[in-house]
């Protein structure tokens, strides 16, 4: 069952990400990463993985696109068709990219081989991740720090966005 | 489950995947069931709680007895009716949209007990999993309001993905707070805390207020007035799904109902008891008397939460866009974030309703 299930999230993942590379319309390529971010959340969740696949759907299916999709429906028009020649002198920069995980992807495959592989249940990991966000000698320390980072940007985006409106009647 | 899953491998002799997936089939195929029934019922139950708020009688004709088949009329109308796609809308999208928004949220129904032991899977991130899944829903009203190329559709589908998104911070922290004090995002564990303690809305202020909150906030996140922006009929014809017709449409309808559905029946299991009966210990009963007790309660705490969203649907008048983004984010998140601290304040004092 687990076999089957991963087999069809990855066909949805990889599907979703040719249909995302290869599309004419940005807007059609946003759509694609959806299917490719909730492939990829399927996964999580078949290898055990499964507050990683909720979080990934609720932040990035349900928030991150959406607001990626806004950006490029209102400020393209007549669905933003892409200038692929512009982009042509990143090829060879994106090729060596690609080599480099190819050869990354060798390496594991050798690391390996040959090893038996024992599958075991998946068990609910939210209590242990849970347990090392407040865990001093765990995460604590990244988890507050990346939280005020957070604030600090969502202050600064704030700050920039009204500087900007200045001149018009504050609403 | 697992009763069915023997079931099947007596009655047929499937073992392994097979008896899974046909169980699985079973219980989805029955729960697909049950909200479309659900949807017609609470289609005419709508109309007829708006005509008397109004003083009116509603449908009183098809059917005979206070018009009970209106509904059924109206869905084999829906049936019959000419599938349109426009002609410079972008079929396949269009075609995908009602399919996404409706599988969003029907998805999150599989984590819900209905009674003791009636439950498709009883997952371990029940509340997160709901909440996660319905958030695909957005998706597919962007879709469908893209796809439709209207200007109507696409300001509609804007209005909606800037509503539920704002919307969706309040509610996932007002679930919070009874995740706090249970301990558990099982909603199995909602049910058996609430029958060893007590109801959690009882518990402290706090949870009372966290239940108001989600309330209001899944009020915004079903698109119900007085949040019903993204199709205001005055202004946007009517929002996103202005394109579609027949089948189409009806899907969009039967999404509004189950999302009023789900929300209603998380507020009733997390913080009004679930199945259980007030000052009745159930725990012990034969299971062939508290299940269907247990599916029962349940549903009537349920219908009593979705005939308050259309009492309140039916007597606010709706909010402006500004309104809207202002009571979500200056009033909902912050006292939402105040229930949650001062929640794990009062539970690591173990105060109760007074801090005595």
């Amino acid at each position: 069952m687990l076999d089957f299930m991963f087999v069809f999230f990855a066909a949805i993942a990889l599907a979703g990400g040719l249909v995302m590379a290869f599309h004419q319309s940005i807007v059609h390529s946003a759509f694609a990463l959806v299917a490719v971010l909730f492939g990829v959340a399927g996964l999580y969740w078949t290898l055990g993985a499964d507050l990683l696949g909720a979080t990934q759907i609720l932040l990035y299916v349900g928030g991150v696109t959406i607001l990626l999709l806004f950006a490029v429906m209102l400020s393209t028009r007549d669905a933003g068709r892409l200038a692929i020649g512009r982009y042509i002198l990143m090829a060879p920069v994106l090729g060596l990219l690609g080599a480099g995980l190819l050869r990354v992807y060798q390496g594991v495959i050798a690391i390996s081989e040959g090893r038996e592989l024992t599958l075991l249940e998946p068990e609910p990991t939210s209590d242990a991740i849970g347990q090392l966000f407040v865990d001093p000698h765990g995460f604590l320390l990244p988890f507050e720090v990346l939280s005020v980072l957070l604030l600090v940007v969502l202050v600064g985006a704030v700050t920039v966005a009204r500087q900007q409106q200045e001149g018009t009647p504050d609403a | 489950m697992e009763a069915l899953i023997g079931l099947f491998g007596e009655l047929f002799g499937l073992e392994g995947t097979l008896a899974l997936s046909a169980a699985y089939a079973v219980c989805i195929g029955s729960i697909l069931g049950f909200v479309t029934v659900y949807s017609m019922f609470a289609i005419w139950m709508e109309r007829k709680v708006a005509a008397h708020i109004q003083v009116r009688m509603g449908p009183m004709v098809t059917g005979g007895w206070h018009g009970w088949a209106q509904s059924v009329a109206d869905a084999v109308k829906l049936l019959f009716k000419e599938d349109i796609i426009p002609t410079r809308a972008n079929a396949f999208m269009f075609w995908i949209a009602p399919a996404v928004v409706f599988c969003g949220v029907f998805a999150g129904l599989i984590v819900v007990p209905f009674a003791v032991g009636v439950q498709v899977v009883d997952l371990h991130l029940g509340v997160f999993f709901i909440i996660a899944i319905a958030s695909i829903e957005v998706i597919g009203v962007i879709i469908a309001g893209w796809a439709s190329n209207s200007k109507y559709s696409l300001f509609g589908a804007v209005r909606e993905a800037a509503q539920v998104v704002s919307y969706e911070i309040p509610t996932a922290t007002a679930l919070l707070v009874p995740i706090l004090v249970v301990g558990s995002f099982r909603l199995n564990d909602f049910n058996t805390w609430q029958a060893e303690h007590h109801w959690l809305i009882f518990h402290s202020p706090w949870l009372a207020m966290a239940a108001l909150i989600f309330f209001i906030s899944s009020l915004a996140g079903c698109k119900r007035a007085p949040f019903d922006l993204p199709e205001a009929e005055s202004e946007l014809v009517s929002g996103f799904h202005t394109e579609y017709s027949g089948m189409r449409f009806s899907f969009f309808f039967l999404e509004e109902y189950t999302s009023m559905f789900v929300a209603a029946l998380l507020t009733a299991t997390l913080w009004f008891g679930g199945f259980n009966l007030p000052f009745v210990d159930s725990s012990a009963w034969h299971p062939a008397l508290a299940m269907p007790i247990g599916i029962v309660v349940l549903l009537a705490k349920t219908f009593f939460f979705i005939f308050v969203q259309m009492w309140l649907r039916w007597t606010l008048p709706r909010l402006r866009v500004d309104q809207v983004m202002s009571m979500g984010y200056k009033y909902l998140v912050p006292w939402a974030f105040v229930a949650l601290i001062a929640t794990a304040v009062w539970d690591y004092y173990g105060w109760g309703w007074l801090p005595l």
